[in-house]
């Protein structure tokens, strides 16, 4: 009844109104001639209708027309596509583009903030960005400097202006945002500088901050019901978060929110994750350090959580949980259920009662994953949920100044934020991953605001005893928890999947292919070498009638810092390093837009 | 107290000597070094801009941003909106301030141009002078030039740099848009390279510049291996693994060597900005302040090569004087 009062709401007043925007922009995300949000869709599963360009055909793609965006950094995300108008960002200093596409991609308009430079250092990992987005007649731009700006999608005047975060404290952007209703919902960037993570909601309209909900602290700066916010299926209870920590180390323990978020408009739930706590070195923050490494459920309306599921407790290796939580009505065990689907940085693939938070399957997603046995199981047991550590893994048992060696995966984790895809007409998952281990030796650091937080020392390196390289693109069965099929990839896979009904699914590498494979089989079908490595992600879209795929490129991220010179594997003893392949025998800087299409005989 | 305590002490007062200046020069390079009127700060300098426009594109670009385009902070839409000091701009003035600014580098503008050339392992240990000096380098089957634009961010890409010594690990990044100094051809017995005596575990030049020091059986001396672990955490989102060098951040083992201790020191101190390369100032920051010689003795080394990428073998014991000062300065 509520849902249908919205929506006789949302027709009755248009697009002028707040309340309407969430349908607005559901509208013109059901239109599957437009890509309308970053994810795809709300339930982020990056999925497409579109079929003209299907596994017959795909293999005569063409390039049907480039953008150069005129900045040389890794170029993350993906254009939207509304209507007859494509929008794009940059890295930083993130310009935007209104690109005309019944008009040859003709400039519409372009925006171009002004920010201070001082951002670019304390942007742990390049200046990246991933993407715009947009609700009821607005682009949203989230900026480096973590200034959000509401563009008039139009004309691209500036609307309104609002600051998230301090920059000098070490508080950065990556992120796109997520229009849920009259509200944008924004997270932060900075665990690598002891910044506290929060997720903010601002008015859609007037750029007013609404709620903020920390990851850690006090129960009503968290905005927390210690009896009805539950873990798994238990009560939090009481300062659920301040019990977890040493003293006061929270204000300054991590906890970022820089990944994709979703929505379920029926149970009315966003799901998010929350990163590593601050720092590397476990030691320096006794306790399970709550609610980093959590995947969160709140109430888009006033932030009020509804449940948590702590995913690594006392993060000893910086396995973020910030990946995306993909939102699927599958058939689980002969019964219809609301699932959340989750790749963890841990390596480890979650799937959950997304209205309830109830674990129903944890299994690894690469074979080589070695720091835990496996999750327990057991809602009986006083450890249910909770990952079992490997002594031998373990940096926080093998303590500070030690080294410890052959943690499978590295810190940039069997995933990292990539985003997968899932196809209804699969029911499978398509997900690009990391195939890296690495040495980690934690030491003691002392924090000082705006500076690097870090505290350990790693080495990464293909997996060993593998096919040699450092990825692998997957398709995940998330009922049974298993591996359909993997292609092995000589680099870590950093572009995110698009799945589509014509059963390709598409994703970039870093020597910067386009490639496109059977959803079936995982069969190589076309690739394409676009003039950069990609770590952008595709998306499809219909203009006059055609379907057209684009993908950034522009190589850069996590991707750009250890992968560029090419990884070493200090196992193998002095003298043998340099071993593998560099990034940069294949590749080189660029910020591109690539667009496809079938040519009009096939 | 020790020779190291008063260059902690001398440090300390550069910071405070310089602060003031920093400050000032930033202001100076944000406005000149990237004219507000250019599209992007990568595109800041124009030969770079040009250089980008070679990538092989299938398919033409479509229209062209209007010049002189988005003041910051505006919205330009598809009409001739030149503002006028866009084009002509900026040019003269930012000449000057570049120079200024990159001062340190010795990058002239040719070795700015000439250092975009990736190395590209295979070539490495014989550096050809392309009529550029010393800073040309050999560049198999690299794709011709880097469409990078910074000024002195030239070599950085571990340019030539880490051809001249690295040799064995052949994996530069050549992929930095960022530079620093290139390529060090260096001699063991380099008067900023040997050691001149010891005490309490720590190298000295005959200069009184901290060193390192590699035992013929690969041994390193404790602060090369202490500079490895800090370098792991506070340095290498940017500067990427062994210092090689990221997609957007110099090889900062050839700087350590072509700039010299104090220069090294200063820049870590202050930062220094051009365009959109920006290094921090990381003065303030314990974790690098004290163990600034470490960093810079291990970066040294991997320099000339006098220890290959990874993580160091075996290593000297922690002396108790080194001990003693990291427990003073750390707090």
């Amino acid at each position: 009844m509520k849902k249908l009062l919205l929506l006789t709401s949302g027709i009755a007043l248009a697009t002028a109104l707040p309340a309407s925007a969430n349908e607005e922009l559901m509208t013109q995300m059901d239109n599957a001639d437009q890509w309308a949000i970053q994810t795809g869709d709300y339930a982020n599963q990056r999925y497409s209708e579109l079929d003209s360009i299907n596994t017959e055909n795909v293999g005569d793609l063409q390039v049907a027309w480039t953008f150069s965006t005129g900045v040389l950094r890794g170029h993350e995300g993906s254009p939207l596509v509304i209507g007859d108008t494509m929008y794009l960002n940059t890295p930083f200093p993130n310009i935007v583009y209104a690109l005309d596409l019944a008009n040859e991609g003709k400039i519409k308009w372009k925006y171009e903030p002004r920010q201070d430079q001082d951002v670019i250092p304390v942007m742990c990992c390049d200046t990246v960005n991933r993407g715009v987005a947009y609700a009821n007649g607005k682009i949203f731009l989230h900026q480096a400097d973590t200034k959000i700006v509401a563009l008039d999608a139009e004309s691209g005047e500036v609307l309104w202006e609002q600051q998230n975060g301090d920059p000098s404290k070490g508080e950065t952007n990556t992120a796109t945002v997520l229009p849920v209703k009259d509200k944008i919902i924004v997270g932060i960037s900075g665990g690598e500088f002891g910044v506290r993570g929060h997720v903010t909601a601002y008015n859609m309209e007037t750029g007013e901050r609404e709620w903020r909900a920390y990851s850690m602290g006090p129960d009503e700066e968290m905005l927390v019901d210690p009896q009805n916010t539950t873990h798994l299926g238990k009560p939090i209870g009481e300062d659920s978060s301040l019990k977890t920590w040493e003293g006061d180390q929270w204000q300054i323990g991590g906890g970022t929110t820089w990944g994709w978020y979703s929505y379920d408009p029926e149970a009315d739930l966003i799901y998010y994750g929350t990163g590593n706590p601050s720092t590397w070195n476990p030691a320096q923050r006794p306790g399970d350090n709550r609610w980093s490494m959590t995947i969160m459920a709140r109430d888009p309306d006033d932030g009020m959580a509804k449940w948590f599921y702590q995913m690594t407790p006392h993060d000893e290796w910086d396995y973020d949980g910030v990946n995306e939580m993909i939102l699927t009505d599958q058939e689980f065990e002969g019964e219809e259920r609301k699932l959340l689907t989750h790749f963890d940085r841990n390596g480890l693939a979650y799937t959950m009662d997304r209205i309830s938070g109830e674990l129903l399957v944890a299994e690894k997603f690469d074979p080589t994953v070695n720091w835990t046995t496996g999750v327990d199981m057991d809602p009986e047991s006083d450890t249910y949920g909770r990952p079992e550590v490997v002594a031998q893994y373990s940096t926080e048992q093998n303590g500070e100044d030690v080294n410890s060696t052959g943690i499978c995966p590295a810190a940039l984790g069997t995933k990292d934020q990539q985003p997968a895809a899932y196809s209804p007409k699969t029911e499978m998952f398509y997900v690009p991953t990391n195939h890296v281990c690495m040495d980690y030796e934690p030491f003691r650091v002392a924090y000082t605001a705006g500076q690097p937080y870090v505290g350990a020392t790693l080495a990464m390196y293909p997996a060993p005893n593998s096919h040699g390289g450092m990825g692998n693109f997957i398709a995940w069965d998330n009922v049974k928890g298993e591996i359909k099929w993997s292609i092995p990839e000589q680099f870590s896979v950093w572009s995110g999947a698009l799945a589509t009904a014509g059963d390709v699914v598409f994703y970039g590498t870093l020597e910067g292919y386009l490639k496109a494979v059977d959803a079936k089989t995982g069969e190589e079908l076309y690739k394409f070498k676009t003039p950069s490595g990609i770590i952008g992600n595709g998306m499809t879209y219909t203009q006059d009638g055609k379907q057209y795929v684009a993908v950034l490129s522009g190589v850069g991220g996590w991707a750009g810092i250890g992968l560029a010179a090419g990884l070493t594997n200090p196992n193998d003893g002095l003298g043998a390093v340099g071993g593998y392949a560099a990034l940069s025998d294949y590749t080189a800087l660029g910020g591109q837009l690539t667009v496809f299409t079938l040519p009009d005989d096939a | 107290m020790t020779r190291t305590g008063t260059r902690l002490i001398a440090a300390t007062a550069l910071t405070l000597a310089l602060g003031g200046f920093a400050i000032a020069a930033q202001h100076e390079t944000a406005e000149s070094d990237c004219p507000e009127d250019m599209n992007t700060s990568e595109g800041c300098q124009l030969d770079g801009a040009e250089e980008s426009e070679r990538q092989p594109v299938p398919g033409a670009a479509t229209a062209p941003v209007p010049e002189g385009v988005g003041d910051d902070g505006t919205t330009t839409m598809d009409m001739p909106a030149a503002d006028p000091e866009a084009d002509a701009a900026g040019d003269g003035g930012t000449a000057d301030s570049t120079d200024a600014t990159n001062g340190t580098d010795a990058t002239d503008s040719t070795d700015a141009q000439e250092s975009e050339r990736q190395p590209v392992p295979g070539a490495a240990t014989a550096p050809v002078p392309e009529g550029t000096g010393d800073q040309g380098t050999t560049t198999m089957e690299a794709p011709a030039a880097d469409p990078e634009s910074e000024p002195d961010a030239a070599g950085a890409t571990g340019g030539g740099a880490s051809d001249a010594g690295a040799s064995q690990d052949g994996s530069d990044t050549g992929m930095s848009q960022d530079s620093s100094d290139a390529a060090p051809q260096v001699q063991p017995d380099d008067p900023n390279i040997a050691v001149a005596y010891e005490e309490g575990g720590r190298y000295w030049t005959a200069d009184d510049v901290p060193t390192f020091n590699v035992a013929a059986d690969g041994t390193v001396d404790w602060l090369t291996f202490s500079g490895y672990r800090r370098y792991n955490s506070e340095c290498i989102v940017c500067h990427g693994p062994d210092g090689e060098g990221s997609t957007y951040a110099p090889a900062i083992k050839n700087s350590a060597v072509q700039m010299g201790y104090y220069d090294f020191v200063g820049v870590v101190v202050n930062g220094r900005k051009n365009g959109n390369s920006v290094m921090p100032q990381f003065g303030d920051n314990l974790n690098v302040m004290c163990y600034l010689d470490d960093i810079y003795v291990y970066l040294k080394a991997r320099g000339v090569d006098a220890i290959p990428r990874g993580r160091p073998g075996s290593k000297e014991a922690k002396s108790d004087m080194i001990q003693e000062e990291e427990n003073v300065c750390m707090g």
